[in-house]
């Protein structure tokens, strides 16, 4: 048996290509999904660039209606699956296992995994750009304008497999920091003592593992009605067009969760680090997270308040709503308490903190106004509801997201960013954004429908389409401005050291980069903001302890810790559901294509599960 | 810090233009000008969260811009560490309290005015009503007036006529895919659902020409699925209504070289026109398209795409021209706009199903003329 598994060996190399395709060391999977998620989200942003560019005068036909459906389409798929989720699933691995002082996640070789089908999963998803094909039905993909009548083309195709395999990715991931956090953390760290950022990092595991499998019996539904004529959205055969939206919306709302809880963890360890003091009211931050999670699920038809679902769901799902602003409200009012009475030190991860603040705050007032479903009925599908979401995803993710990826980076490269070109990027980008979004909260109350490939002239809605266009440019130069300061930094900025920020939790208390075990030994935690308690014990009730917890200094005398070795096996099982995912695709193209792909990729990934059971450790 | 200085300028200015705008621009599809009390009371809500918001917008901003400004880090005093405070109990009990009843003095307006979305509420039982179906295609709307026993009164197609103070009844059903209806000066958006009749009612409290489209996308040309809604006094109402209810006018010989066009080119396969014998515009029995009976009487194109007015007035300045009245519009006497559309409609409206019909100027001169008569 270990024969057959054994066929490849276990693969040794540490440098060239062949040791990022084995990887299952949480720290390289996590750069690899750092840099593939940002490469998404610049191709996001051209995307949105290219819309932006039609819109910027009345009448204007640069992009013709179907690219500009698919353009719009492929930006928010893009930015939410392939960007926003991926970049916090890249924090996720990269800080969580450092921060409750593991060697690695639970399930290394899963983790690996997890990677590659996304990569799969995001490539399905873009193949409809090189036939200009992609899925040109909006992101929410209402029935009935999905099926083969109204989308003949095999756009929705990649969109309903490109999310299935996408989703499976999701589903492994969230598994395994379910069970690294509950499970791996260090002695001493009890829940109420582990990092905010793990925290957040937990509860939107839980979200990932149950929000999954609903758009997933959609998007097989969705699959049979396209691939073999069922009728579960086709409402002249009995089937229902609404089933799809409820099915969409009670993982799409979570799904929002999911994209902002990981970037409130973020900044909720970006503030008391530069604030030099401890978060605001911890345990209440915790269960702001958990509570807003847990109303995630109860409002998913706030999305709906147009159906006609009638009055008392309407009038349910409106008080839901507004029920999440408390729990909302309340982290909000921590994080500016957190800041009270603190040394605030304005570095740039701190600047994209305060922004945060400022902007979900407004996406967060905006929200209030349309959870009040009669207003809504104004301003649902107007630019208002894309200049809410875009303070929420964009104000509030992205700028976390790079302020994140600021106050990492020395952790990840060794090296510090310029914070000088890092506030430049700020100011670019605030500027840019406000200019970009403030605006169409005007169009949208002004009554200019999003989803719109042109607008007539003399609406009132000219001049701030132009503004919001030209604002662009502001965005385009800050973020690349953060893009070549990360990457010139990463070859030649200023060395770090362990702890640049003087921060607080145990990712500081090693090496930058932290070796491939990360702690030489385990660390024993003794109470909140361990690694801050250690450095000032004099400090209320911190146990004095001595400093150096591991690192990087006393690897020499830690040869015999045992890491997993890196396996092929993963990205040959991600292959084959690579293959698998695209074989109905060939299969309408050509039937013996489709059979080749469907059983070269079964048969890849029943060797490749069958290696990866059997592998030997060594 | 600069920040929440610049942010509070950002957000006054929009403010002030939010404000002040509803009176200085022509906004014909504003949600801000309301012209019936539907679209009233959604203003009124709207106005009363934004306040509040504006509220807690200001406390927010202020109080993260006061808190960097004081306790930014001094020159030389970096390294200092404050005191390290964990939370403070009644403080945070107390603010979630105040959220609380907040988000309570925001939910009960919101649930009382829910289901006046739907159907009139008691204080307009007296008022006139009407009850219209609305029936969503790919990419127009179709409008069937019902008589006062729920019987069909007539058909029209994207220009809705309304008289003013009466209950609006909107039956709202799809022949294809969804879409959403709304006309925001009047009320609202609701969703136009395949395999269901959804409702919403709608009144206008003054004359006047309010813009409107479909607003979940619907394919391609969902951007020109556009409406327009005249509300008039209920005797001018009641002349277009009584001329919508007569048949076609009766061919006349200048008609007839139109009429050929009309049928060589199988408009008729598509598009009703109701003559006053079974023989006269025989076979024009299409229903894919809109009912062009009174094609001739209506002041738009392929859904308000484009309007019969001079080809280089915008569609902003037509609104602000067009009369309540559309008899009295002066249409563009070369007909540009009309004859674009008419010679080949996928480059007006991409994906529509009806073809680039490719004519000659003296087809599309006789077509043109046909079709105007259509009074």
């Amino acid at each position: 048996m270990a024969m057959l598994g054994g066929l490849l060996e276990r693969p040794t190399g540490t440098t060239g290509i062949w040791s990022w395709l084995t990887t299952i060391d949480h720290k390289r999977i996590g750069t690899l999904y750092l840099v593939t998620a940002f490469f998404f989200f610049l191709v996001g942003g051209i995307e949105a660039s290219l819309m932006r560019l039609q819109l910027a005068v009345p009448d204007s036909s640069i992009i013709s209606a179907n690219v500009f459906s698919q353009l719009f389409t492929m930006h928010a798929l893009t930015m939410i699956f392939l960007a926003i989720m991926p970049l916090s699933v890249a924090f996720f691995n990269w800080i969580v296992p450092l921060q409750i002082g593991a060697r690695d996640v639970a399930f290394p070789r899963l983790n690996a995994l997890s990677y590659w089908v996304f990569l799969g999963g995001a490539i399905i998803l873009n193949l409809g750009w090189f036939t200009m094909t992609a899925p040109a039905a909006g992101w929410f993909a209402y029935a009935n304008l999905t099926n083969t009548t109204f989308s003949p083309t095999n756009g929705m195709d990649f969109y309903v497999l490109g999310l299935l395999v996408l989703g499976t990715s999701s589903l492994l991931g969230a598994f395994n920091f379910i069970v690294t956090i509950i499970n791996l953390r260090a002695p001493g760290m009890s829940l109420m003592r582990m990092p905010i950022f793990t925290w957040m990092a937990f509860i939107t595991s839980f979200l990932l593992a149950l929000a999954m499998p609903v758009i997933t019996i959609g998007l097989v539904e969705l699959g049979f009605d396209r691939f073999f004529g069922t009728n579960f959205f086709v409402f002249e055969r009995g089937g229902d067009v609404l089933l799809w939206q409820h099915l969409f919306w009670v993982f799409g709302h979570p799904e929002v969760y999911i994209l902002i809880l990981p970037a409130m963890g973020i900044i909720s360890e970006i503030l008391p680090t530069f604030s030099r003091k401890p978060l605001f009211g911890f345990p209440v931050v915790v269960f702001s997270g958990l509570t807003i999670a847990f109303l995630g699920w109860s409002v998913w038809a706030h999305h709906m308040f147009a159906a006609g679902l009638g009055p008392v769901p309407d009038a349910v799902f409106a008080t839901t709503t507004m029920a999440i602003a408390i729990p909302t409200g309340v982290k909000v009012f921590n994080w500016l308490a957190t800041l009270w009475g603190g040394n605030i030190q304005l570095k740039t991860p701190m600047y994209f903190a305060l922004g945060f603040i400022a902007l979900f705050t407004i996406g967060g007032l905006s929200g209030m106004t349309h959870a009040a479903a009669p207003s809504d009925l104004q301003q649902t599908d107007t630019y208002y509801i894309v200049a809410h979401l875009h303070y929420v995803l964009f104000g509030g993710s992205i700028m976390a997201i790079l302020g994140g990826i600021f106050y990492w980076f020395p952790k990840m490269t060794g090296r510090m960013m310029s914070d000088y070109q890092g506030k430049w990027s700020f100011w670019l980008v605030m500027i840019g954004m406000n200019m970009t979004f403030g605006p169409m909260h005007y169009l949208g109350l002004v009554g200019m429908p999003r989803r719109n490939f042109t607008f007539p002239e003399g609406m009132g809605w000219d001049v701030w389409n132009l503004v919001a266009s030209l604002s662009v440019l502001f965005m385009i130069a800050g973020i690349g401005l953060f893009v070549y300061n990360a990457l010139r930094s990463a070859r030649s900025g200023e060395v770090a050291g362990d702890d640049p920020w003087d921060a607080r939790t145990l990712e500081w208390a090693m090496s930058s980069p932290p070796p491939h075990y990360n702690f030489a030994e385990i660390p024993v935690v003794h109470g909140r903001d361990a690694l801050w308690e250690q450095k000032y014990p004099d400090e209320e009730h911190a146990a004095p302890r001595p400093v150096p917890a591991g690192g990087a200094e006393e690897a020499d005398e830690h040869h015999d810790i045992h890491m997993p070795s890196p396996s092929y096996f993963p990205f040959i099982v991600a292959l084959g559901i690579f293959l698998l995912g695209i074989t109905m695709l060939l299969y309408q193209a050509s039937a013996v294509a489709g059979y080749a792909a469907g059983a070269v990729g079964l048969i890849l990934l029943l060797w490749g599960s069958y290696g990866w059971i059997f592998e030997p450790t060594d | 810090m600069g920040k929440g200085f610049q942010l509070i300028g950002v957000l006054t200015v929009f403010m002030a233009v939010v404000l002040l705008s509803g009176c200085q621009l022509a906004l014909p599809q504003s949600t801000l000008n309301p012209a019936g009390d539907v679209a009233q009371s959604q203003q009124d809500l709207f106005v009363f969260i934004f306040w509040i918001a504006v509220v807690i917008f200001i406390g927010v901003q202020g109080f993260l811009t006061i808190a960097v400004l004081k306790f930014r880090a001094r020159r030389g005093r970096e390294n200092d560490i404050p005191a390290q405070t964990h939370g403070n109990t009644p403080l945070e009990i107390g603010w979630t309290i105040a959220p609380s009843l907040i988000v309570i003095a925001i939910t009960i307006p919101t649930v009382a005015g829910i289901g006046a979305t739907y159907d009139a509420p008691s204080q307009y039982a007296d008022d006139p009503s009407l009850t219209i179906e609305v029936i969503g295609h790919q990419w127009w709307w179709e409008y069937r007036y019902l008589d006062e026993d729920g019987d069909l009164d007539f058909i029209t197609a994207n220009e809705l006529h309304i008289p003013v103070d009466t209950v609006i009844n909107l039956k709202l059903s799809s022949n294809d895919v969804i879409h959403s209806f709304s006309v925001p000066r009047l009320a609202g958006s609701r969703d136009v659902v395949p395999g269901r009749v959804n409702r919403m009612w709608l009144n206008a409290t003054e004359t006047g020409v309010y813009a409107g489209q479909c607003k979940e996308f619907c394919g391609d040309s969902h951007a020109l699925m556009r409406t327009v809604a005249f509300a008039r006094t209920p005797a001018d109402y009641e002349a277009w209504a009584e001329n919508e209810r007569r048949p076609a006018v009766n061919m006349t010989a200048a008609m007839e070289a139109g009429w050929v066009v009309f049928q060589e080119n199988a408009c008729r396969g598509c598009h009703t026109i109701e003559g006053a014998t079974e023989e006269e515009y025989e076979l024009a029995i299409g229903v894919t398209g809109p009912n062009l009976s009174h094609f001739g009487s209506r002041v738009t194109i392929a859904a308000n795409t484009l309007h019969k007015g001079p080809a280089d007035l915008n569609m902003g300045a037509f609104f602000e021209d067009v009369p309540t009245d559309p008899d009295l519009m002066q249409r563009d006497p070369a007909a540009e706009n009309l004859k674009h559309w008419l010679n080949n409609a996928p480059d007006v409206k991409p994906g529509t199903e009806m073809p680039d019909l490719n004519l000659t100027d003296q087809q599309l001169d006789d077509l043109v003329f046909f079709l105007e008569s259509l009074k």
